[in-house]
């Protein structure tokens, strides 16, 4: 019993990161705190069952106030999404070909998940600077010779 | 002419209600509010604390020392007296449109008088 709350109270520290900044810094122990508490309570006075109903309050409550933070976030809204077209266009190519559904279901899944994993890597580069593979190398104007301005069109901006 | 305030959120009704009868930590607050709520409303941390952050920028509750005896980590609320003000005023209204319903006999029938 100790352990499995032990366990719990490690996973739900574990999820803390994922909720708002403020309410994590301002209250982040007291919550880990306060749910082990309840944890604890509830499986003494209704054993199992009471775990259940702890971590699925959990769960509704990580729905209703972590999720839309997490959204705002594009390193967590854009691979979301591109995993979720992906899936949603395969999966209607595959229906269109009723043959062929059967054997490639794992392949729309991993193809997903490769989008998905994709624009994970793609947003978190952007976002700390490191330039896309795909990228054109930046240089400054002054740096190309006065040659070059005659061709606008061969600036690499 | 003053604008009468809105309805406030049922966890911030109960947490204000919680309090109403003395200082209290966090678990207590929660377990006080499952009990006023009759099981109905399932305050788990991260509501709680949502909804203290939003009561303490509104001044409605501040954080108080603890009794002497108390665990040092745990953190006490209380109730300011702008926020028994407005929960006065919150179940004032309540206990008007409770009326307004009796008269119109839309008050379950097994509910108590």
């Amino acid at each position: 019993m100790i352990t499995f709350i032990a366990l719990s109270t490690r996973l739900y520290a574990t999820l803390l990161p994922l909720y708002p900044p403020d309410l994590r810094r301002d209250f982040g122990d007291e919550m880990a705190g306060l749910f082990a508490e309840d944890l604890a309570d509830a499986w003494q006075t209704a054993g199992a069952s009471g775990a259940i109903r702890v971590w699925f309050s959990t769960a509704l409550e990580f729905a209703r106030i972590a999720v839309p933070g997490l959204l705002q976030i594009p390193a967590v809204a854009v691979p979301l999404l591109s995993f979720l077209l992906s899936a949603a266009v395969v999966s209607l190519e595959l229906m269109l070909t009723p043959n062929r559904a059967d054997s490639a279901m794992g392949g729309v899944l991993i193809g997903a998940f490769v989008s998905g994993l994709t624009s994970f890597v793609t947003v978190r580069a952007g976002e700390s600077g490191v330039p896309h593979p795909l990228e054109l190398p930046r240089c400054s104007k002054s740096a190309i010779s006065p040659n070059v301005s005659s061709a606008p069109l061969l600036w690499i901006v | 002419m003053a604008q009468p305030n809105p309805p406030l959120a049922r966890p911030a009704l109960v947490i204000l209600l919680a309090l109403a009868d003395g200082d209290k930590h966090g678990y207590a607050i929660m377990r006080e509010a499952r009990e006023l709520s009759e099981g109905q409303l399932n305050i788990g941390p991260a509501t709680l604390y949502t909804t203290i952050q939003r009561l303490l920028e509104a001044d409605w509750i501040a954080e108080v020392a603890g009794p002497k005896d108390s665990d040092a980590r745990r953190r006490y609320y209380g109730l300011t007296r702008q926020g028994r003000s407005v929960l006065t005023a919150e179940l004032a209204q309540m206990e008007s449109l409770l009326k307004r319903s009796k008269a119109l006999r839309l008050r379950p029938s097994g509910s108590a008088s």
